[in-house]
C-alpha cells in the first residue's frame, strides 16, 4: 500500500474511534466503555510515567550540595523539636476541651475522619485548568464531591470518578469556591481560585479587621467541606470606598498543583457542623420546688 | 506507515504531557509536547498524517482533561491544518518556520481553549487567561521545539541518507 493510502485509513479509524464514543456518550453517560477502556490504558501509563519521573528527579537530587543539604537538616531537626512542644500543648489543649465539652453535653468538634491515601498520577494537561488526577477510582470507594486534604490542608474536591482514576478540582482552580472564615477574627467570605493559581477571599464585610498573617480555615457552611481545615494565610487584603465587600489574598501552605500525594475524605457525608447539642437543664432551686 | 503510527504516538503525547510535562517548568511554564510534535509532524512529515496525530492525542487529551470533550481534538486539528498552511507558505528551508509555526500554534491553541471554556460558562477572562497560562507557554515551547525539531530533523536527514545509500 502507498504512503498515500495509509492516511485516510488511520483516520477513518480514529474519527470512527470518536464517533462511537460520542454515541456511547450519549446512550450511556455514567458507563461509557470506550471512556473506561481508554482510561484503562492511560492510567497505568501515567503511573508508570509519573514514577519513573520521580525517581529521575530523585537520582538528580543526589547530586545537590551537602553543606546546604546539612545545614537544613538541622534547621528542620530544629523545627521538628518546636513543632513537638507545640503538638504536646494542643493535644493538652483537646483533652481539656472534650473533657469540658462533654460536661457541657456538646457533640465532638473534632469529627473523626476516614481518609484514603493516594498518588498523585498527573495533572490537566490545559493550562487554564487547576486539576490533578489519582490513581483512586470508583474501586476504592471513591466519589464525586469527596473533599481531598494534604497534611497541611485542604487540596479540593473530587470532580469525575472513573474505575481506577479521579479528578480533583484544585481549590485554585477559577471555577472553586470554598465558604471560608478568618480564625483570629471569625469574619467569613469565599475563598475562590485565580487564574494565575492563586486563591483570593470574597465577601469579607469592610468592617471586619483582616492582616496579613491571618489563617483562613473552612467555614464548613454549605456543607461542602468540613469546617476547620486549613486553607492558607493571609497575605494582602484590598479593599476601596466604591467596593461593597473587602477581599483579601491567600496564599495556600503550599504549591497545589505540586504535590505527590493526597488523601481523600470518604466520609464527606458523615461530618457534622459540630452544633452545640441542647445543653442539659440546670438543675432545679428549692424555690421553684 | 507514519499515519498509523501517528495514533500511538498521539497517546503517549498525551501521557507525558499529562505526567511528565508540568514537572518540567522552563521560566515558569510548562511546555506543550503534544503541539510541539504536532507541528514538527507536519512540518517535516505532512498535513494529513498531523491529523491523524492531532486527533489520536486529542481523545487521550480529552479523555484525561476536564475540558469540554471535542476541545482538544478541535483545537489541535485546527492547529495542524494552521501549520500546514505557514509551512506552504514560508519558504521551506527557512530556520524560523518551526518558531513562527509554533509561536502561532500556541496562541491559536490558546485562544481556542479560552473560547471553549467561555462557551461552557467556565471562568476564563481573555486578558488574564493570556497573560497567566498561554503566553508563559510561548518560551517553554520554543525551547522544546528547537529540541523536538532539530532532533527530528536529523534524523529525516539520516534516514533519507541511509534510503540514498
Amino acid at each position: 500500500m502507498s504512503r498515500s493510502r495509509h492516511w485516510p485509513v488511520a483516520l477513518i479509524l480514529v474519527l470512527a474511534l470518536i464517533l462511537a464514543w460520542l454515541i456511547l456518550d450519549r446512550t450511556q453517560p455514567d458507563h461509557n466503555p470506550l471512556r473506561d477502556a481508554l482510561d484503562g490504558v492511560l492510567t497505568p501509563l501515567q503511573y508508570a510515567t509519573t514514577v519513573s519521573g520521580r525517581e529521575f528527579s530523585g537520582l538528580s537530587s543526589i547530586f545537590a550540595d551537602r553543606l546546604e543539604l546539612s545545614r537544613e537538616n538541622e534547621q528542620l531537626k530544629q523545627q521538628v523539636a518546636e513543632l513537638r512542644s507545640h503538638v504536646a500543648l494542643l493535644q493538652e489543649a483537646q483533652i481539656e476541651n472534650e473533657t469540658l465539652r462533654k460536661q457541657l453535653g456538646f457533640k465532638s468538634a473534632v469529627p473523626s475522619y476516614e481518609l484514603l491515601s493516594a498518588e498523585v498520577i498527573g495533572h490537566d494537561p490545559n493550562a487554564l485548568l487547576q486539576y490533578l488526577i489519582i490513581d483512586r477510582g470508583a474501586q476504592d470507594g471513591v466519589a464525586v464531591a469527596m473533599p481531598v486534604l494534604a497534611d497541611t490542608g485542604l487540596v479540593g474536591r473530587i470532580s469525575e470518578v472513573s474505575a481506577n482514576s479521579a479528578k480533583v478540582m484544585l481549590i485554585s482552580d477559577p471555577s472553586s469556591s470554598v465558604s471560608a472564615i478568618i480564625q483570629r477574627t471569625r469574619a467569613t467570605g469565599v475563598v475562590r481560585g485565580n487564574v494565575d493559581g492563586g486563591l483570593t477571599m470574597y465577601y469579607l464585610s469592610p468592617g471586619d479587621v483582616v492582616e496579613p498573617g491571618d489563617v483562613v480555615l473552612t467555614s464548613g457552611l454549605g456543607g461542602n467541606f468540613p469546617r476547620r481545615l486549613n486553607i492558607g494565610q493571609v497575605t494582602s487584603a484590598s479593599y476601596s470606598d466604591v467596593d461593597m465587600f473587602q477581599q483579601a489574598q491567600v496564599v495556600a501552605p503550599q504549591v497545589l498543583r505540586s504535590l505527590e500525594e493526597v488523601m481523600v475524605l470518604l466520609n464527606a457525608t458523615d461530618y457534622e457542623l459540630a452544633e452545640p447539642e441542647q445543653p442539659p437543664a440546670p438543675p432545679a432551686t428549692q424555690a421553684e420546688e | 506507515m507514519g499515519a498509523y503510527l501517528a495514533i500511538p504516538a498521539g497517546i503517549l503525547g498525551a501521557v507525558l504531557q499529562s505526567a511528565l510535562m508540568p514537572h518540567l517548568r522552563i521560566l515558569g511554564g510548562t511546555p506543550n509536547l503534544v503541539l510541539v510534535v504536532l507541528i514538527t509532524w507536519v512540518l517535516l512529515v505532512r498535513t494529513q498524517d498531523g491529523i491523524v496525530f492531532a486527533l489520536s492525542a486529542g481523545v487521550a487529551l480529552d479523555t484525561i482533561s476536564s475540558a469540554p470533550f471535542g476541545l482538544a481534538m478541535v483545537a489541535l486539528t485546527i492547529v495542524a491544518l494552521l501549520a500546514g498552511l505557514v509551512g506552504a507558505n514560508l519558504f521551506r528551508a527557512a530556520w524560523y518556520l518551526p518558531y513562527v509555526s509554533v509561536t502561532v500554534g500556541t496562541l491559536v491553541y490558546g485562544l481556542l481553549g479560552i473560547m471553549a471554556l467561555q462557551a461552557v460558562g467556565r471562568l476564563a477572562p481573555v486578558g488574564l487567561s493570556m497573560r497567566h497560562a498561554v503566553l508563559p507557554e510561548l518560551v517553554p515551547n520554543l525551547v522544546l521545539m528547537a529540541i523536538v525539531y532539530e532532533l527530528a530533523h536529523a534524523l529525516a536527514r539520516f534516514r533519507r541518507r541511509g534510503e540514498i545509500g
